[in-house]
């Protein structure tokens, strides 16, 4: 991974508000990335296999997971990652708008790297966001530049 | 005659003394004869009681006349005498005899045979005499100590009365009844039957009840009887007289709770039957009811057993046994004469009647009462549901409610951030509205949240102490509180079986609150705690605005304010969750309070409360 190509992330979430405030949110930041949005789980797997129209997408350095999208929701996905070698590795940060126990405990489970309740306020979104940035992005050593 | 009989005889005349003597002799008497010539010798040889019988002559040297029978008489009250007299005297003879000598002899007339049978006469009638004096007096001791009232009528007047009669007429002594008519110691009522009754000329007479009337006027109830007998030659009678009002009063009180438990079983509306020999013996009517006859006759002779369903039998047979102690009560089911089978509850107390073992039985139908408690449960069930449902209700709606509102809220924010002071002022304050109105709704929605978890997120119960707890409340609270320049105090908190998260909001909504509804002057705040029996009871009393009494149901209720939002934040729903919290811990929550005077706000916790 070169420092001077931008971070790829993932974001899988189908409702347009939270894809565009995340899109804002982290344009507003310091780290260089590309934000690249799959609507349902069937596309988020497509795109990280780069199959069919994904042929020639990027290897995603994170992926932002909603629990809540169509047809295959965040937890098949989040399996069907963690099963795939060739994924597994891939940090998923679960970013969904669920508190629930249950929620929390199937997800670190499934081997979610984290789990974040997206926040009600703006400045608490903020704050979230910049945290990744800081954590994912800066201090962790991500595995995609040597797979 | 007895060879042990002593007759001593005092005569001073020496021939006399001889003739006597010898005519002893000739009539063959062998008893002992002693003599002395004066009355000092004979006080003397008196003075040793085995004299029979003494031969007296009154007329001797230090005594004459009947001074000189008083004398000898009063010194030897056991023995027999016998004037031994001249012709001249016989008249002094005779006063003797009237005085008690036994009898007199005139010294000329008398022979042996005479003189022998006299001293056996005197002797007979002395012993006879004693014996009635004896009598008499066993009988005046008898009398003056009995129990009973005793008097003697004659000729309608009281000529005897014991002291018992006295006392039982209130008299100081007998002296106050003697020469009163006997007739009008009796109550007027019960004059009719004393006359009819008790008369000179009837036989003995049977016991009467009748009524007194004691010299003050009361009246007191006696049991009377009496005999006659002829007193002197003349017919009276002997009355006897019980007090027997404390009787009376004991048979009353006696009559009168039979009649009350007559009347109880009469009336009772539970059915009683009493068994002996494995028989109905007795039932009453709620009996009758119960077991659908028309009459007591249609259970009475039948087996009580017969009686329960067959499923209860063994049951009763175990239970209900005249050998038992008192039978807790048991649920079984009987079977009416129709057939149909009911249920009741029983119980029993075994009892002696009339040296029988018996066992009364007591049944309840609690058929109505089955179906209500049956009743009760499904409702209670369906509560339990619709309360469960509402709850998952209330949890999805707030929870659904989080993603629209998340997005309202971030936007109205990143708009506020972007474009503050850069769309003109009206700008400024339509966004304002709506970022204040977002963050209201996402308030209530998070409270909604909080009180439909009461019931379903609620953590276990850990024996929490409540001091750690209230310093972290309170630091929780610490900008609020030092803004509205509150001062807490405290007592000493226990510690407590608790779910600390949920106890930590009570005591942190109390607390808001008392902060939140202060008056002009900075809140004064004190959170107390006592032991009253099995529980704590919790207080957070403030010096605030106080509550009107008349909201006091009002503002435990969800979503109900009393302030405009101007006046005092707020969703109204704190109250309410601290409600379902202590509820839900076993407790209760309330609130005194006057306006203007400040508000206490109570709650309970269990003292000994094991999860």
């Amino acid at each position: 991974m070169s420092a001077h190509s931008p971070i790829q992330i993932l974001l899988v979430e189908d409702n347009p508000g939270d894809v565009r405030l995340t899109r804002e949110v982290l344009k507003e930041g310091r780290i260089s990335n590309t934000l690249n949005v799959v609507e349902d789980g069937v596309e988020a797997l497509a795109f990280l296999r780069r199959e069919g129209a994904y042929a020639d997408a990027k290897q995603q350095d994170l992926v932002l997971l909603d629990l809540n999208v169509p047809k295959k929701d965040g937890r098949e996905v989040l399996a069907e990652m963690k099963a795939d070698p060739a994924l597994r590795r891939i940090p998923v940060i679960v970013l969904t708008s669920s508190s629930a126990e249950l929620d929390i405990h199937g997800a670190y489970d499934l081997h979610a790297n984290c789990y974040i309740t997206k926040p009600v306020d703006l400045d608490q979104f903020t704050k979230v966001v910049r945290s990744i940035e800081e954590f994912w992005l800066s201090i962790v050593k991500l595995p995609g530049g040597v797979a | 005659m007895d060879p042990t009989r002593k007759l001593l005889v005092v005569e001073d005349n020496p021939s006399d003394l001889r003739q006597i003597i010898e005519m002893l002799h000739d009539s063959g008497s062998n008893m002992t004869v002693e003599s002395v010539e004066t009355q000092a010798a004979a006080i003397d040889r008196l003075a040793v009681a085995d004299v029979d019988v003494m031969l007296l002559d009154l007329g001797l040297p230090d005594s004459q006349g009947l001074e000189t029978f008083v004398r000898l008489r009063d010194a030897a009250p056991g023995v027999a005498v016998i004037v031994f007299t001249g012709s001249s005297d016989v008249e002094v003879a005779v006063r003797a005899v009237r005085e008690g000598a036994q009898d007199f002899l005139v010294k000329d007339r008398v022979n042996g045979e005479l003189l022998t049978q006299a001293i056996a006469y005197a002797i007979e009638r002395k012993h006879a005499e004693q014996a009635l004096r004896e009598s008499e007096a066993r009988f005046r001791t008898l009398a003056e100590s009995s129990p009973l009232a005793i008097f003697v009528n004659r000729e309608d007047k009281v000529v005897l009365a014991n002291p018992a009669a006295a006392k039982l007429f209130g008299a100081s002594s007998p002296d106050q009844l003697i020469g009163r008519s006997a007739l009008d110691l009796f109550d007027p009522a019960s004059r009719s039957l004393v006359r009819e009754r008790i008369r000179v000329d009837s036989e003995e007479v049977p016991l009467v009840e009748v009524r007194i009337v004691r010299l003050d006027g009361t009246p007191v109830d006696v049991e009377a009887t009496a005999s006659p007998f002829l007193d002197q030659g003349v017919k009276a009678i002997q009355i006897l007289l019980r007090d027997i009002t404390e009787r009376k009063a004991a048979d009353e009180a006696l009559r009168e709770s039979e009649t009350r438990f007559r009347t109880l079983a009469e009336s009772s509306p539970l059915a009683i039957f009493v068994n002996r020999d494995d028989k109905v013996f007795l039932a009453n009517p709620a009996c009758v009811q119960l077991f659908g006859a028309s009459s007591p006759d249609q259970l009475i002779g039948r087996s009580a057993l017969d009686l329960f369903d067959p499923a209860s039998r063994s049951l009763v047979r175990e239970r209900i046994r005249v050998d038992s102690e008192e039978v807790p009560l048991v649920e079984v089911r009987i079977v009416r004469l129709d057939g149909t089978p009911v249920d009741v509850e029983a119980t029993a107390s075994p009892f002696l009647d009339q040296g029988v073992k018996a066992i009364q039985i007591l049944l309840r139908d609690i058929t109505e009462r089955k179906a209500a408690d049956e009743a009760l449960r499904e409702s209670t069930e369906d509560l339990l549901r619709s309360n469960t449902e509402l709850e998952k209700f209330a949890y999805v709606a707030s929870h659904d409610l989080q993603e629209p509102l998340r997005m309202v809220t971030n936007y109205t924010q990143l708009l506020q951030r972007r474009y503050q002071g850069k769309l003109g002022s009206d700008a400024d304050e339509f966004i304002a509205y709506a970022v204040d109105g977002a963050a209201r709704m996402r308030t209530l929605i998070n409270e909604l949240l909080a009180y439909s978890r009461v019931g379903t997120q609620g953590a276990p119960f850990v024996l929490t102490a409540l001091d750690g707890l209230l310093d972290d409340v309170l630091q929780g609270l610490e900008v609020t509180l030092s803004e509205a320049g509150a001062v807490v105090t405290r007592d000493p908190l226990p510690e407590v079986w608790c779910d600390p998260t949920q106890i930590a909001r009570v005591f942190q909504n109390l607390i808001a609150n008392a902060t939140k509804f202060h008056g002009t002057d900075p809140p004064k705040i004190h959170v107390g705690a006592r032991l009253e029996g099995e529980e704590w009871v919790f207080s957070v009393k403030d010096n605030g605005i106080g509550i009107d009494p008349a909201y006091f149901d009002r503002i435990f209720v969800i979503f109900q304010r009393l302030h405009s939002r101007a006046e005092y934040e707020g969703t109204g729903m704190g109250l309410a969750i601290c409600q379902r919290v202590v509820e839900r811990h076993g407790g209760r929550v309330w609130v005194e309070s006057k306006l203007g005077a400040g508000s206490t706000f109570h709650f309970t916790l269990p003292a000994e409360l094991e999860e």
